[in-house]
């Protein structure tokens, strides 16, 4: 057995042995580790064996603590703008019947990030980014504020049905937002089956994309899912992680629905690469899925990290207690990162909401569930500190405080006009051709994930004191 | 570690969680267990004011919980990574809500609330191996720490002159005592009614430290060794604390498994 280290990982537990073939009746071999760090098994005869080197693969992370609200650059070297580069190399030199299609989904978050950076509004940066984008050989450039409508109408119709569950099923509340996968590497490793079934099985914005693109849009195009080549623009590393879960992976095609993640630093270092300011590339008409080019982005209410908590509480207020909530006032408990939004009607709490970002107010949060202490219904839990807009892959802007720099962000996000999932055209034809409906066998599929825990592995080699 | 009024009892365990004990007329009941660290939980500390507890770990964090006082609980406010190794002491300055912890990344370093949050307001550098522990003095002008790297240093707070007042307080080491002992320190305490200050070493011995009083305003600080017990256990000292109230009544403890008392008297020569 040979081991090595992942090389995101700052401690030991993410090792994972890979069985050697070894010829039975032989007596103990000796290794030999070269100058280039292969390791060489001497049996007692002197014939040598290369010893295969374990490979690390994003699926063997058991999602240690570094990789949580980390903010530092992570060398994946399956998922990188390099690797990016690599395949948009390869394609352009492919013959035409092996070329793929290079579709890149860029998240409302990152846009902001980029925008502020760039001194450009979020319309402009869009269409700019787009005309780069398809300056290096991608094809097709969507936003996946589009697909998060449709997390957004999932994870508000999988709340009503579980808040008319939770008379006969103790786990169906509180709902647990599944939308950050910082928090879902953390909950299935240190909580695991406690914790699970809290989860939202809703897919993120992003998986949700993966299932549009290599679904949908692959089924438009005529082409097998593996003939496109799935890119997403996240503010996030741990997003790299969620794409490379198995659950994304069609097994038939041998593809993910999301081929590989950058962030938006990564996608600066691509401009820097090739040596062009945003502000100098000549804007594009944006594309669209379905029907036509965009003239405008929008946006959802409720915030940076996506207005799950808005959205689910609004639905919910009409559907269970038929009260339409105008505004939605939240109010900050231990710190301006634990929120509280509470529905009344004469004094009786009817709903109660809050979102919980950072690690601190996550421990919080899940030592009160451990302790039947949780008053929840619903809980927005990002892993970073202010929510996705502060993500760990978001642009460090040079000369400006965090928090200014942050509040610039916010404002640039903030600055786009609200969409309402239910009202959207577009989802609207696609739940109804292509899901088969609300509800529907195939909405399910499509849109919903599951969980596993991770069991703990307690290996006397990490221990040290 | 004792909560100031006396009435609560902090443990930090192997086991990665920290026990919060109430006294009870026969004994002690636990009446919470904080949970969070990823392994064990090396210290505890109970801040001036009652209000705060902090715990440090193997996992390198350092965690601010804050007291509830009516419902004994105990929420998480802060969760510092500023260190990048283990880290082996937390301990509260003796007036303000600041924080010092000790780590095997050879670093002090200080926090303190900001906003809603805390954050880490000062790196001390200069051991060359592992900081153990670290004590304030009564003043909290100052602070001292041990090391594997056998030597004790003592740090002096620097306000910085002619600028605003938003500006943070340095730290700097104002003095180091090397040469006295002979293995690692592991632990040191500064007594806060006489100034004296005893260390707990791994070569079985402990010592006392006085600071000599300078010549001149501007002369540098000293320290000089003022006792020596060269075999105080028969193996390793790890602990030791002053009495908080008795003046030169000194505990100690060691591998040995046992605990000694000692009475301590400043000689007359320094």
């Amino acid at each position: 057995m040979t081991l090595e280290k992942c090389s995101s990982c700052s401690r030991g537990e993410c090792i994972k042995p890979v069985k050697v073939d070894t010829k039975p009746g032989k007596a103990a071999a000796k290794i030999r580790i070269e100058a280039d760090g292969s390791y060489f098994q001497v049996n007692q005869d002197g014939e040598e064996q290369k010893l295969e080197k374990a490979k690390i693969t994003l699926n063997d992370c058991l999602a240690c603590s570094g990789c949580i609200t980390s903010a530092e650059s992570v060398l994946i070297s399956q998922q990188s703008h390099g690797e990016l580069c690599k395949v948009l190399a390869v394609n352009k030199a492919a013959a035409a019947h092996e070329q793929k299609v290079i579709v890149v989904s860029v998240s409302p978050q990152s846009r902001a990030s980029l925008a502020a950076r760039c001194k450009l509004g979020l319309l402009e940066t869009a269409q700019r980014l787009t005309q780069f984008l398809k300056s290096l050989g991608v094809h097709y450039v969507f936003d996946t504020t589009f697909s998060r409508n449709f997390s957004l109408l999932e994870s508000q119709r999988e709340f009503v049905r579980r808040f008319h569950r939770q008379a006969e099923d103790k786990k169906a509340l509180p709902m647990l937002a599944s939308a950050c996968p910082g928090w879902i590497c953390y909950a299935e490793k240190t909580h695991g089956s406690f914790i699970i079934p809290h989860i939202s099985t809703t897919k993120s914005p992003q998986q949700v994309m993966g299932s549009l693109v290599k679904g949908y849009f692959a089924e438009q195009q005529h082409l097998p899912p593996d003939r496109i080549y799935h890119v997403t623009v996240m503010p996030c590393y741990d997003k790299k992680l969620e794409a490379s879960r198995p659950d994304f992976f069609n097994q038939e095609y041998q593809t993910r629905d999301v081929d590989c993640v950058i962030t938006t630093g990564e996608v600066l270092k691509l401009l820097e690469q090739e040596g062009v300011s945003l502000s100098d590339v000549d804007p594009a008409p944006l594309d669209t899925m379905l029907s036509g080019a965009a003239e405008e982005l929008s946006s959802h209410h409720g915030g940076g990290s996506g207005g799950f908590l808005e959205h689910i509480f609004t639905h919910a207020a009409k559907e269970l207690f038929g009260i339409h909530v105008g505004s939605i006032h939240y109010k900050p408990l231990k710190n301006k990162d634990f929120q509280e939004v509470t529905l009344e009607r004469d004094g009786e709490v009817l709903l109660q909401f809050a979102l919980a970002y950072g690690f601190r107010n996550i421990q919080n949060l899940v030592q009160k569930l451990k302790r039947g202490k949780c008053p929840y219904d619903y809980v927005e839990v990002m892993a970073c500190p202010s929510g996705c807009l502060n993500g760990g892959g978001q642009i460090k802007l040079e000369g400006e405080s965090s928090k200014e720099e942050l509040q610039q962000v916010e404002r640039l996000y903030e600055s786009l006009r609200a969409e309402i999932p239910e009202e959207n055209q577009a989802v609207r034809e696609l739940y109804e051709h292509w899901l088969g409906g609300w509800g529907s066998q195939r909405a399910q599929e499509m849109l919903h994930t599951q969980y596993h825990a991770v069991e703990k592995t307690n290996s006397a080699l990490n221990i040290k004191w | 570690s004792w909560s100031p009024c006396g009435q609560y009892l902090a443990s930090a365990s192997f086991d990665g969680t920290t026990c919060v004990w109430k006294r009870q007329q026969d004994g002690f009941e636990v009446v919470a267990t904080l949970e969070g660290h990823e392994n064990e939980v090396k210290s505890v500390a109970w801040a001036p004011s009652g209000t705060l507890l902090a715990t440090c770990s193997r996992d390198k964090s350092v965690w601010v919980w804050e007291v509830d006082d009516e419902e004994e609980e105990f929420e998480c406010v802060s969760v510092l990574s500023a260190h990048t190794q283990d880290v082996k002491h937390v301990v509260w300055h003796p007036t303000l809500q600041l924080l010092a912890s000790a780590s095997y990344d050879d670093t002090v370093r200080l926090y303190r609330e900001d906003d809603d949050d805390w954050l880490c307001c000062a790196t001390l550098e200069g051991h060359t191996s592992t900081v153990w522990a670290v004590a304030w003095d009564s003043s909290g002008q100052r602070l001292v720490s041990c090391s594997d790297d056998r030597t004790l240093r003592v740090w002096q707070r620097q306000d910085s002159e002619g600028q605003g007042s938003g500006s943070e307080p340095s730290w700097k080491c104002v003095c180091t005592l090397s040469g006295y002992h002979g293995r690692s320190i592991y632990d040191v305490a500064w007594c806060h009614l006489t100034g004296a200050v005893a260390t707990a070493c791994g070569d079985d011995a402990v010592r006392v430290f006085e600071e000599v009083t300078p010549v001149s305003p501007m002369s540098p600080v000293t320290f000089g060794l003022a006792a020596h017990v060269a075999r105080a256990h028969a193996q390793d000292v790890n602990g030791v604390a002053w009495h908080p109230r008795e003046p030169g009544l000194l505990a100690t403890c060691g591998d040995d498994g046992d605990i000694a008392f000692w009475q301590y008297q400043r000689p007359e020569s320094l």
